[in-house]
Protein backbone atom coordinates (compact mmCIF):
# COMPACT_ATOMS: atom_id res chain seq x y z
CA UNK A 1 0.00 0.00 0.00
CA UNK A 2 1.56 3.24 -1.03
CA UNK A 3 0.26 6.71 -0.37
CA UNK A 4 -0.02 9.64 -2.73
CA UNK A 5 2.51 12.25 -1.66
CA UNK A 6 3.01 15.76 -2.91
CA UNK A 7 5.90 18.14 -2.42
CA UNK A 8 4.78 21.75 -2.64
CA UNK A 9 7.64 24.05 -3.61
CA UNK A 10 6.84 27.75 -3.34
CA UNK A 11 8.99 29.72 -5.77
CA UNK A 12 9.56 33.44 -5.56
CA UNK A 13 12.56 34.73 -7.52
CA UNK A 14 14.45 31.50 -7.02
CA UNK A 15 16.09 31.24 -10.46
CA UNK A 16 19.57 31.21 -8.95
CA UNK A 17 18.75 28.04 -7.02
CA UNK A 18 16.37 26.24 -9.38
CA UNK A 19 18.91 24.14 -11.33
CA UNK A 20 20.24 22.72 -8.05
CA UNK A 21 16.69 22.16 -6.83
CA UNK A 22 15.71 20.30 -10.03
CA UNK A 23 18.73 18.07 -9.61
CA UNK A 24 17.98 17.29 -5.97
CA UNK A 25 14.27 16.71 -6.46
CA UNK A 26 14.89 14.76 -9.64
CA UNK A 27 16.87 12.22 -7.64
CA UNK A 28 13.87 11.51 -5.40
CA UNK A 29 12.00 8.26 -5.45
CA UNK A 30 8.88 8.00 -7.57
CA UNK A 31 6.65 8.01 -4.52
CA UNK A 32 6.81 11.81 -4.36
CA UNK A 33 5.14 14.13 -6.86
CA UNK A 34 6.60 17.61 -7.08
CA UNK A 35 4.49 20.71 -7.63
CA UNK A 36 6.21 24.05 -8.02
CA UNK A 37 4.21 27.19 -7.40
CA UNK A 38 5.55 30.32 -8.98
CA UNK A 39 4.40 33.22 -6.84
CA UNK A 40 4.69 35.92 -9.49
CA UNK A 41 8.49 35.82 -9.73
CA UNK A 42 10.03 38.71 -11.62
CA UNK A 43 13.20 36.80 -12.52
CA UNK A 44 13.51 33.88 -14.94
CA UNK A 45 12.00 31.31 -12.53
CA UNK A 46 8.97 30.73 -14.74
CA UNK A 47 11.05 30.19 -17.88
CA UNK A 48 13.28 27.72 -16.02
CA UNK A 49 10.24 25.80 -14.79
CA UNK A 50 8.83 25.68 -18.32
CA UNK A 51 12.13 24.58 -19.83
CA UNK A 52 12.45 21.83 -17.23
CA UNK A 53 8.95 20.62 -18.12
CA UNK A 54 8.06 20.46 -14.44
CA UNK A 55 4.54 20.43 -13.11
CA UNK A 56 3.95 23.93 -11.88
CA UNK A 57 1.25 26.39 -11.03
CA UNK A 58 1.79 29.95 -12.14
CA UNK A 59 0.18 32.65 -10.02
CA UNK A 60 -0.60 35.75 -12.07
CA UNK A 61 1.00 38.02 -9.49
CA UNK A 62 2.73 37.80 -6.14
CA UNK A 63 0.26 36.91 -3.38
CA UNK A 64 2.74 36.07 -0.62
CA UNK A 65 3.96 32.82 0.91
CA UNK A 66 0.68 32.01 2.70
CA UNK A 67 -1.51 32.22 -0.37
CA UNK A 68 1.17 30.50 -2.41
CA UNK A 69 1.37 27.45 -0.14
CA UNK A 70 -2.41 27.40 0.17
CA UNK A 71 -2.63 27.09 -3.61
CA UNK A 72 -0.55 23.93 -3.31
CA UNK A 73 -2.78 22.63 -0.53
CA UNK A 74 -5.86 23.27 -2.64
CA UNK A 75 -4.21 21.33 -5.46
CA UNK A 76 -3.34 18.52 -3.05
CA UNK A 77 -6.90 18.42 -1.77
CA UNK A 78 -8.43 18.43 -5.21
CA UNK A 79 -6.08 15.74 -6.52
CA UNK A 80 -6.68 13.57 -3.47
CA UNK A 81 -3.18 13.43 -2.10
CA UNK A 82 -2.74 11.65 1.21
CA UNK A 83 0.21 13.79 2.25
CA UNK A 84 1.57 17.15 1.23
CA UNK A 85 4.78 18.74 2.39
CA UNK A 86 6.02 22.29 1.97
CA UNK A 87 9.61 22.45 0.81
CA UNK A 88 11.06 25.91 0.36
CA UNK A 89 12.75 26.67 -2.93
CA UNK A 90 15.75 28.35 -1.32
CA UNK A 91 17.37 25.05 -0.41
CA UNK A 92 16.96 25.48 3.34
CA UNK A 93 14.86 22.39 3.86
CA UNK A 94 16.87 19.17 3.61
CA UNK A 95 15.25 16.75 1.17
CA UNK A 96 16.71 13.77 3.04
CA UNK A 97 14.35 14.46 5.94
CA UNK A 98 11.21 13.93 3.84
CA UNK A 99 10.86 10.27 4.67
CA UNK A 100 11.41 10.98 8.36
CA UNK A 101 8.54 13.45 8.35
CA UNK A 102 6.32 10.95 6.59
CA UNK A 103 7.30 8.19 8.95
CA UNK A 104 6.61 10.38 11.98
CA UNK A 105 3.08 11.14 10.81
CA UNK A 106 2.47 7.47 10.10
CA UNK A 107 3.94 5.95 13.22
CA UNK A 108 3.13 8.62 15.78
CA UNK A 109 -0.46 9.15 14.74
CA UNK A 110 -0.18 12.87 14.26
CA UNK A 111 -1.70 15.01 11.54
CA UNK A 112 1.22 17.33 10.94
CA UNK A 113 4.97 16.78 11.23
CA UNK A 114 7.13 19.86 11.57
CA UNK A 115 10.79 19.72 10.63
CA UNK A 116 12.16 21.33 13.76
CA UNK A 117 15.47 23.09 14.22
CA UNK A 118 15.51 22.59 17.95
CA UNK A 119 14.61 19.09 18.89
CA UNK A 120 17.92 17.30 18.56
CA UNK A 121 20.80 19.61 19.13
CA UNK A 122 20.39 22.73 21.16
CA UNK A 123 23.41 24.24 19.48
CA UNK A 124 21.77 24.70 16.14
CA UNK A 125 23.06 27.65 14.15
CA UNK A 126 20.16 29.99 14.71
CA UNK A 127 20.86 33.67 15.28
CA UNK A 128 20.35 35.14 18.73
CA UNK A 129 17.44 37.45 17.80
CA UNK A 130 15.68 34.76 15.84
CA UNK A 131 16.08 32.29 18.69
CA UNK A 132 14.61 34.81 21.11
CA UNK A 133 11.71 35.47 18.74
CA UNK A 134 11.01 31.76 18.36
CA UNK A 135 11.16 31.27 22.13
CA UNK A 136 8.59 34.03 22.65
CA UNK A 137 6.31 32.53 20.00
CA UNK A 138 6.73 29.06 21.43
CA UNK A 139 5.83 30.19 24.97
CA UNK A 140 2.84 32.10 23.65
CA UNK A 141 1.60 28.98 21.88
CA UNK A 142 2.09 27.05 25.12
CA UNK A 143 -0.08 29.57 26.96
CA UNK A 144 -2.72 29.72 24.22
CA UNK A 145 -3.03 26.01 23.49
CA UNK A 146 -1.26 24.22 26.35
CA UNK A 147 1.00 22.44 23.89
CA UNK A 148 4.70 22.70 23.28
CA UNK A 149 5.89 23.39 19.77
CA UNK A 150 9.59 24.10 19.82
CA UNK A 151 9.89 25.49 16.30
CA UNK A 152 6.62 27.12 15.27
CA UNK A 153 8.32 29.23 12.59
CA UNK A 154 9.50 26.28 10.53
CA UNK A 155 7.93 26.16 7.09
CA UNK A 156 9.09 22.58 6.56
CA UNK A 157 5.87 20.79 7.39
CA UNK A 158 4.12 17.67 6.25
CA UNK A 159 0.33 17.58 6.32
CA UNK A 160 -1.97 14.57 6.21
CA UNK A 161 -5.29 14.49 4.40
CA UNK A 162 -7.21 15.88 7.35
CA UNK A 163 -4.97 18.91 7.77
CA UNK A 164 -4.79 19.48 3.99
CA UNK A 165 -8.56 19.61 3.92
CA UNK A 166 -8.72 22.10 6.79
CA UNK A 167 -5.89 24.36 5.60
CA UNK A 168 -6.88 24.44 1.94
CA UNK A 169 -9.96 26.35 3.08
CA UNK A 170 -8.32 28.45 5.74
CA UNK A 171 -4.68 29.41 5.64
CA UNK A 172 -3.09 32.61 6.97
CA UNK A 173 -1.72 34.91 4.29
CA UNK A 174 1.29 36.64 5.85
CA UNK A 175 3.87 35.01 8.12
CA UNK A 176 1.60 31.95 8.20
CA UNK A 177 3.58 29.38 10.19
CA UNK A 178 2.99 30.16 13.90
CA UNK A 179 -0.58 31.24 13.26
CA UNK A 180 -1.39 28.06 11.40
CA UNK A 181 0.14 26.01 14.23
CA UNK A 182 -2.31 27.62 16.68
CA UNK A 183 -5.15 27.19 14.19
CA UNK A 184 -4.42 23.49 13.76
CA UNK A 185 -4.06 22.83 17.49
CA UNK A 186 -7.24 24.79 18.22
CA UNK A 187 -9.10 22.60 15.76
CA UNK A 188 -7.91 19.46 17.48
CA UNK A 189 -5.22 18.32 15.08
CA UNK A 190 -2.06 16.77 16.43
CA UNK A 191 1.37 18.13 15.63
CA UNK A 192 4.65 16.30 16.05
CA UNK A 193 8.11 17.70 15.60
CA UNK A 194 10.95 15.91 13.90
CA UNK A 195 14.51 17.09 14.46
CA UNK A 196 15.89 18.33 11.18
CA UNK A 197 19.21 19.87 10.34
CA UNK A 198 18.32 22.83 8.15
CA UNK A 199 20.77 23.87 5.49
CA UNK A 200 22.10 27.35 5.83
CA UNK A 201 20.23 29.63 3.50
CA UNK A 202 21.78 29.81 0.12
CA UNK A 203 20.17 33.19 -0.35
CA UNK A 204 17.45 35.48 0.95
CA UNK A 205 16.72 36.26 4.57
CA UNK A 206 13.99 35.08 6.91
CA UNK A 207 10.95 37.28 7.40
CA UNK A 208 11.41 37.21 11.18
CA UNK A 209 14.75 38.94 10.64
CA UNK A 210 13.69 41.29 7.91
CA UNK A 211 10.53 42.53 9.59
CA UNK A 212 11.54 42.09 13.24
CA UNK A 213 9.11 43.82 15.57
CA UNK A 214 6.38 44.04 12.94
CA UNK A 215 6.62 40.29 12.35
CA UNK A 216 6.31 39.56 16.06
CA UNK A 217 3.43 41.97 16.60
CA UNK A 218 1.47 40.69 13.62
CA UNK A 219 2.03 37.04 14.48
CA UNK A 220 1.19 37.49 18.18
CA UNK A 221 -2.04 39.31 17.32
CA UNK A 222 -2.99 36.69 14.74
CA UNK A 223 -2.37 33.83 17.16
CA UNK A 224 -4.51 35.41 19.86
CA UNK A 225 -7.27 36.09 17.34
CA UNK A 226 -7.23 32.47 16.18
CA UNK A 227 -7.89 31.38 19.75
CA UNK A 228 -10.73 33.88 20.10
CA UNK A 229 -12.45 32.77 16.89
CA UNK A 230 -14.89 29.87 16.92
CA UNK A 231 -13.63 26.47 15.81
CA UNK A 232 -14.11 25.39 12.24
CA UNK A 233 -17.21 23.24 12.48
CA UNK A 234 -16.24 21.02 9.58
CA UNK A 235 -14.45 21.20 6.29
CA UNK A 236 -15.73 23.84 3.93
CA UNK A 237 -17.81 25.86 6.34
CA UNK A 238 -16.83 29.46 6.88
CA UNK B 1 -6.14 94.97 17.01
CA UNK B 2 -7.90 97.57 14.98
CA UNK B 3 -7.14 95.74 11.76
CA UNK B 4 -8.91 92.66 13.14
CA UNK B 5 -12.07 94.60 13.69
CA UNK B 6 -12.08 95.59 10.05
CA UNK B 7 -12.28 91.97 8.90
CA UNK B 8 -15.74 91.07 7.71
CA UNK B 9 -16.77 88.37 10.16
CA UNK B 10 -19.21 86.99 7.63
CA UNK B 11 -16.48 86.31 5.11
CA UNK B 12 -15.41 83.00 6.67
CA UNK B 13 -19.01 81.90 6.62
CA UNK B 14 -19.37 82.64 2.90
CA UNK B 15 -16.15 80.79 2.19
CA UNK B 16 -17.23 77.82 4.30
CA UNK B 17 -20.57 77.59 2.52
CA UNK B 18 -18.95 77.91 -0.91
CA UNK B 19 -16.31 75.27 -0.17
CA UNK B 20 -18.90 72.86 1.27
CA UNK B 21 -21.14 73.26 -1.76
CA UNK B 22 -18.26 72.75 -4.20
CA UNK B 23 -17.17 69.72 -2.20
CA UNK B 24 -20.66 68.23 -2.25
CA UNK B 25 -21.02 68.87 -5.99
CA UNK B 26 -17.62 67.29 -6.61
CA UNK B 27 -18.68 64.13 -4.78
CA UNK B 28 -21.97 64.01 -6.71
CA UNK B 29 -20.05 64.50 -9.96
CA UNK B 30 -17.77 61.59 -9.11
CA UNK B 31 -20.75 59.35 -8.34
CA UNK B 32 -22.45 60.39 -11.57
CA UNK B 33 -19.31 59.47 -13.50
CA UNK B 34 -19.21 56.10 -11.65
CA UNK B 35 -15.80 56.95 -10.18
CA UNK B 36 -17.09 56.23 -6.68
CA UNK B 37 -19.69 53.62 -5.96
CA UNK B 38 -22.77 54.89 -4.19
CA UNK B 39 -22.29 52.74 -1.10
CA UNK B 40 -18.79 54.13 -0.51
CA UNK B 41 -19.81 57.73 -1.16
CA UNK B 42 -22.63 57.89 1.38
CA UNK B 43 -20.29 58.72 4.23
CA UNK B 44 -18.65 61.52 2.19
CA UNK B 45 -22.05 62.97 1.29
CA UNK B 46 -23.13 62.80 4.91
CA UNK B 47 -20.16 64.87 6.00
CA UNK B 48 -20.70 67.28 3.13
CA UNK B 49 -24.22 67.91 4.41
CA UNK B 50 -22.92 68.32 7.96
CA UNK B 51 -20.37 70.90 6.73
CA UNK B 52 -23.03 72.91 4.91
CA UNK B 53 -25.43 72.85 7.83
CA UNK B 54 -22.71 73.97 10.21
CA UNK B 55 -21.51 76.75 7.93
CA UNK B 56 -25.02 78.18 7.46
CA UNK B 57 -26.33 77.66 10.96
CA UNK B 58 -23.66 79.37 13.06
CA UNK B 59 -25.43 78.94 16.36
CA UNK B 60 -25.46 75.24 15.63
CA UNK B 61 -21.75 75.05 16.23
CA UNK B 62 -22.12 76.85 19.56
CA UNK B 63 -24.92 74.50 20.46
CA UNK B 64 -22.86 71.41 19.61
CA UNK B 65 -19.76 72.63 21.41
CA UNK B 66 -21.92 73.36 24.41
CA UNK B 67 -23.34 69.87 24.20
CA UNK B 68 -19.87 68.33 23.96
CA UNK B 69 -18.53 70.58 26.72
CA UNK B 70 -16.03 72.21 24.39
CA UNK B 71 -15.19 75.75 25.53
CA UNK B 72 -13.94 77.05 22.19
CA UNK B 73 -16.47 76.27 19.39
CA UNK B 74 -13.97 75.88 16.50
CA UNK B 75 -12.41 72.98 18.43
CA UNK B 76 -15.71 71.17 18.03
CA UNK B 77 -15.19 71.33 14.27
CA UNK B 78 -11.84 69.60 14.61
CA UNK B 79 -13.34 67.01 16.91
CA UNK B 80 -16.11 66.18 14.45
CA UNK B 81 -13.62 66.22 11.61
CA UNK B 82 -11.27 63.77 13.34
CA UNK B 83 -14.12 61.41 14.14
CA UNK B 84 -15.23 61.52 10.53
CA UNK B 85 -11.72 60.77 9.25
CA UNK B 86 -11.41 57.90 11.71
CA UNK B 87 -14.65 56.29 10.59
CA UNK B 88 -13.73 56.62 6.97
CA UNK B 89 -10.25 55.20 7.50
CA UNK B 90 -11.65 52.17 9.33
CA UNK B 91 -14.09 51.64 6.50
CA UNK B 92 -11.15 51.78 4.07
CA UNK B 93 -9.25 49.16 6.06
CA UNK B 94 -12.29 46.91 5.91
CA UNK B 95 -12.61 47.34 2.18
CA UNK B 96 -8.89 46.86 1.53
CA UNK B 97 -8.84 43.69 3.64
CA UNK B 98 -11.78 42.26 1.75
CA UNK B 99 -10.29 43.20 -1.60
CA UNK B 100 -6.93 41.62 -0.85
CA UNK B 101 -8.61 38.46 0.37
CA UNK B 102 -10.71 38.25 -2.78
CA UNK B 103 -7.70 39.14 -4.87
CA UNK B 104 -5.52 36.30 -3.67
CA UNK B 105 -8.38 33.82 -3.90
CA UNK B 106 -8.90 34.89 -7.48
CA UNK B 107 -5.21 34.45 -8.30
CA UNK B 108 -5.22 31.00 -6.71
CA UNK B 109 -8.29 29.78 -8.56
CA UNK B 110 -7.13 31.24 -11.85
CA UNK B 111 -3.69 29.61 -11.51
CA UNK B 112 -5.19 26.23 -10.59
CA UNK B 113 -7.56 26.35 -13.56
CA UNK B 114 -4.75 27.39 -15.91
CA UNK B 115 -2.67 24.42 -14.78
CA UNK B 116 -5.61 22.06 -15.21
CA UNK B 117 -6.32 23.42 -18.68
CA UNK B 118 -2.69 22.93 -19.71
CA UNK B 119 -2.79 19.32 -18.47
CA UNK B 120 -5.98 18.66 -20.42
CA UNK B 121 -4.54 20.22 -23.58
CA UNK B 122 -1.39 18.15 -23.22
CA UNK B 123 -3.42 14.96 -22.86
CA UNK B 124 -5.53 15.83 -25.89
CA UNK B 125 -2.53 16.50 -28.11
CA UNK B 126 -0.99 13.17 -27.10
CA UNK B 127 -3.97 11.29 -28.45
Amino acid sequence: MSSKNLIIVPIFNEAWNLPLLFERLGALKKSWDVLYINDGSSDSSKELLEAQGSNFIDLAYNIGIGGCVQTGLKYAFEHEYDYAVQLDGDGQHPIEALSELLEEVNSNECDIAIGSRFKRDKKHPVGRTRRLGIRILSSTIKVLTGQTILDPTSGYRLFNRKSISLLSENYPQDYPEPESVVFLLKNGLRICEVPVRMNSREGGISSIHRDGIFYMAKVMLSMIMVVLRPKESSHGSR
Amino acid sequence: MEADNLVDINRVQYIAIAVSVVYLLAILYLIRGKKIREEYSLIWLLFGVVFIVLSIWREGLDWISNLLGVAYPPTAIFLIFFMAIFLIMIQFSLIISRLSRNNSKLAQDQALIKQKLEQVEKKLSEK
